[in-house]
């Protein structure tokens, strides 16, 4: 094979390339994957981007250091990011106190905020999901993650939990109940928005 | 077929989606209804999900850091190298250190193992020059007949008395073979003990001289002399086989062949000059019969 054309060959042949030591199907994955798994540390690592960017770089040093630790048998996307979430959940472990205390006193402030503001952009949306979403538990918060702001199939995210189907959509669906229930004044119906709290996004 | 299992919480995700819950059909509505509240929270988490939606929608992507591909490279690079080679670049920093403050005592350290090193080979070197000098002398390479003319011109100032044996001793001496003084030297005193036996000059000698004194003091004095003699040669016999065996016993012996001819012939040498200051007693070996025995069973 004397011309590789790396951006058409799927993600497992790719890392048997780089089990091998070829470098481009190595530079291939990363240019793949990074962008995305950069935005999933994102999302779990409370919108740390230094943090994010951290995580990024050791997964794929991981992976560089250890490409022999894919499973070949696993699709290599699930496995990618079942280590992303493993590496979240040590995050979490140690930080978790730290932060809790952080964000309630941010959760009160961005509370009043909206009550009182005239206007709600996209950016104050954000921020308030990504601060009710810090107070769900990390599976419940991963797979919210992995399915609204990764467009991941409910069949990849549960290969990456390595949990039935049926377990991850219960986990959506009482998931987006719950941030529904704690982000009412983004509703247009609620009182609140009625009374000139712009929203966006109404069908 | 029940209705409950036409629909999961990924279909009403689909439903929230896709219409309000005023477009919902009646089963569909039924459904929703079995697992939300009411219309209120139905509409709500259709708000969440569409704002959701076009929140990811417009948010502008994250981009890694610009060195960071060149980073995780570098790092598939390094692990790619044979192990060799990281060895080497962890020792070029302690070859070559950066800080050297820090590395007096190392450097004290190591500087006197050196000096320890260095003078003990050189007290090794000064004790094994020694041994070599001695070994270079006995090795010297010599032609075998300078060794064995110089063994022959040795024996020459040594034969200065009249002995027969000796002479056949440094004549065999002259044949080349690593063991052959040892067969020469037994073969010469075998031919000096047969010699003796069989010569009878000495006897009329002393039967010359007996016939001027008394036949009893004569023949006492004959016994006392013989019995003298005898004791005396097996002492001689004793000695050079000790000498002899002392002598080619050694290793230096059998791997240099002219020093070795030479102390055989010096040491025979010896024996013979001694053999020859003392009076001849070869009747006195034909007579004790016990001595030529042992001299037998010796040899």
């Amino acid at each position: 094979m004397f011309s590789k054309e790396y951006g058409k060959l799927g993600d497992e042949r790719l890392m048997e390339l780089v089990v091998r030591g070829d470098e481009r199907a190595f530079a291939a994955l990363y240019d793949r994957y990074s962008r995305r798994l950069l935005s999933y540390f994102h999302r779990m690592l409370w919108n740390d981007r230094e943090m994010a960017q951290d995580y990024l770089q050791d997964l794929f040093a991981k992976l560089a250091q250890r490409p022999g630790s894919y499973d070949p048998a696993r699709p290599f996307q699930t496995w990618l990011f079942s280590v992303a979430n493993n590496m979240c959940k040590n995050a979490y472990r140690h930080e978790e106190v730290v932060r809790t205390a952080a964000r309630e006193l941010r959760h009160g402030v961005d509370r009043e905020e909206a009550l009182d503001g005239r206007s709600v952009d996209h950016e104050r949306f954000r921020d308030r999901l990504d601060t009710e979403l810090a107070r769900l538990d990390p599976d419940h918060k991963a797979t919210f993650v992995m399915r609204y702001h990764e467009d991941m199939a409910i069949k990849e995210i549960a290969a990456v939990f390595g949990c039935s189907e049926g377990t991850v959509k219960s986990r959506l669906f009482y998931t987006l109940k719950k941030l529904a229930e704690r982000m009412k004044e983004f509703d247009p119906n609620t009182p609140a928005a009625k009374a000139g709290i712009p929203h966006h996004g109404k069908a | 077929m029940e209705r409950r299992e036409l629909y999961d919480p990924e279909d009403i995700e689909s439903l929230l989606s896709e219409r309000s819950f005023d477009e919902l059909l009646e089963e569909e509505r039924a459904y929703v209804l079995r697992h939300l509240s009411g219309r209120e929270e139905y509409e709500a988490m259709r708000s969440l999900l569409l704002d959701l939606r076009d929140t990811e929608r417009d948010a502008e992507p994250l981009e890694p850091d610009a060195g960071m591909r060149d980073r995780v490279l570098q790092v598939f690079r390094d692990q790619q190298q044979p192990r060799w080679r990281v060895w080497l670049n962890s020792v070029g920093p302690l070859v070559m250190p950066r800080d050297l403050s820090n590395l007096w005592r190392p450097a004290l350290a190591f500087g006197t193992l050196a000096l320890l090193v260095v003078v003990g080979i050189w007290v090794v070197n000064s004790t094994g020059v020694q041994k070599n000098a001695e070994l270079a002398e006995v090795r010297r390479p010599e032609p075998p007949s300078k060794a064995s003319e110089a063994n022959t011109g040795a024996l020459s100032e040594l034969d200065s008395a009249p002995s027969e044996p000796f002479r056949t001793l440094t004549e065999s001496n002259q044949a080349p073979g690593l063991m052959a003084p040892v067969a020469v030297q037994e073969e010469a005193v075998a031919a000096e003990i047969q010699e003796d036996l069989n010569e009878p000059a000495a006897d009329q000698e002393l039967a010359a001289g007996a016939t001027t004194t008394a036949d009893a003091v004569a023949e006492k004095r004959e016994q006392e002399t013989t019995k003298a003699a005898a004791a005396e040669q097996a002492d001689r016999v004793m000695m050079s086989e000790q000498e002899t065996s002392r002598t080619i016993g050694t290793r230096e012996l059998i791997q240099n062949q002219s020093l070795a001819n030479t102390e055989v012939k010096v040491a025979a040498g010896k024996d013979r000059k001694r053999m020859a200051e003392q009076p001849r007693s070869g009747r006195a070996l034909d007579q004790d019969q016990a001595l030529l025995g042992l001299l037998a069973a010796g040899w």
